[in-house]
């Protein structure tokens, strides 16, 4: 199946670890942990973004490709959802996986980000393991 | 104190703490503060109002704990209380108090979060509200000099 130009096989485990993975989140902490995930499972090639609007600017860029988008949901300046609603509706970026994390746990949340076209959806606090299985889950039914 | 104020923090702190930070920590038998706290190395606070509650969160750490347990979570080795461990009280002091809006939530109480205040070392820190910075006013009495420092944002 053909992602943003990005073979993906039989799930998460068989993903390229050269592909080139977004993280929004306005905590530089939540970044550095999403990144430390990414690098335990093999992958590098990471970009951050500090909220949605640089993360859009960035995605839309001619000069960047991401192949994976991992974003917090409340963020100043532009939060995940409207992040989400802009890549789906962007023809050059709709077919990314974007993953959403979130301190939200509220059932109404879920809906919105099923409803706007969330590849999958993790409530923190998480573990390395259960971020994995979510990537497993985006990546299966690919 | 009814306890269902209370677990709700003692249940977010032991779930963000192990699973975010793989710490096993021990909980002891709460008990009613009649005096003012020492407080520890690293301290995040943050408010909390909403329709049916009006309260604080204080969380303070020891040196040795909170470097521990932010190189647990940063999967780096931290060694002297920095920019990064001030960052990471802020945001564990968040996903606590997230945790715990959750499940108070689920009790039927309302609750909604101001942004943290971390304290370190004699130092303040208010993050900064969305497009809004932190604002330090200063004054002046006849004795002395204070500060007043605000980052209340309007969220449209």
């Amino acid at each position: 199946v053909e992602s943003a130009g990005v073979i993906c096989m039989s799930g998460f485990r068989e993903v390229s670890r050269g592909i080139s993975i977004l993280v929004v989140d306005d905590a530089s902490t939540m970044r550095r942990i999403v990144k430390g995930c990414f690098k335990q499972f093999g992958f590098e090639n990471i970009t951050e973004a500090e909220d949605g609007k640089i993360a859009l600017a960035k995605l839309q860029s001619p000069e960047n490709h991401f192949d994976l988008i991992v974003s917090d949901w409340n963020m100043p300046n532009m939060m995940g959802i409207d992040l989400l609603i802009a890549v789906r509706a962007d023809e050059k970026l709709k077919k990314i996986p974007f993953l959403m994390i979130t301190a939200e746990a509220r059932s109404d949340n879920v809906v919105a980000a099923a409803k706007a076209g969330v590849s999958n959806y993790i409530v923190k606090p998480f573990t390395v393991d259960q971020l994995e299985a979510k990537l497993e889950l985006i990546y299966s039914k690919k | 104190v009814k306890t269902d104020l209370v677990n709700p923090f003692i249940m977010a702190t032991t779930n963000v703490l192990e699973t975010m930070t793989n710490t096993k920590i021990i909980v002891g038998a709460p008990y009613e503060k009649v005096e003012y706290s020492d407080l520890r190395a690293v301290t995040g606070i943050i408010g909390m109002a909403g329709a049916d509650t009006t309260g604080n969160l204080l969380i303070s750490f020891d040196k040795e704990s909170i470097l521990a347990i932010v190189s647990r979570m940063l999967m780096d080795e931290f060694l002297e209380i920095n920019q990064d461990v001030i960052d990471a009280v802020g945001e564990l002091t968040n996903m606590i108090c997230g945790g715990a809006k959750n499940e108070l939530s689920s009790h039927g109480l309302t609750v909604g979060m101001a942004t943290p205040i971390v304290i370190a070392g004699g130092k303040v820190e208010l993050q900064k509200t969305p497009d809004h910075p932190v604002l330090t006013i200063p004054f002046e009495t006849e004795e002395g000099e204070f500060i007043l420092e605000t980052n209340l944002a309007q969220i449209i």
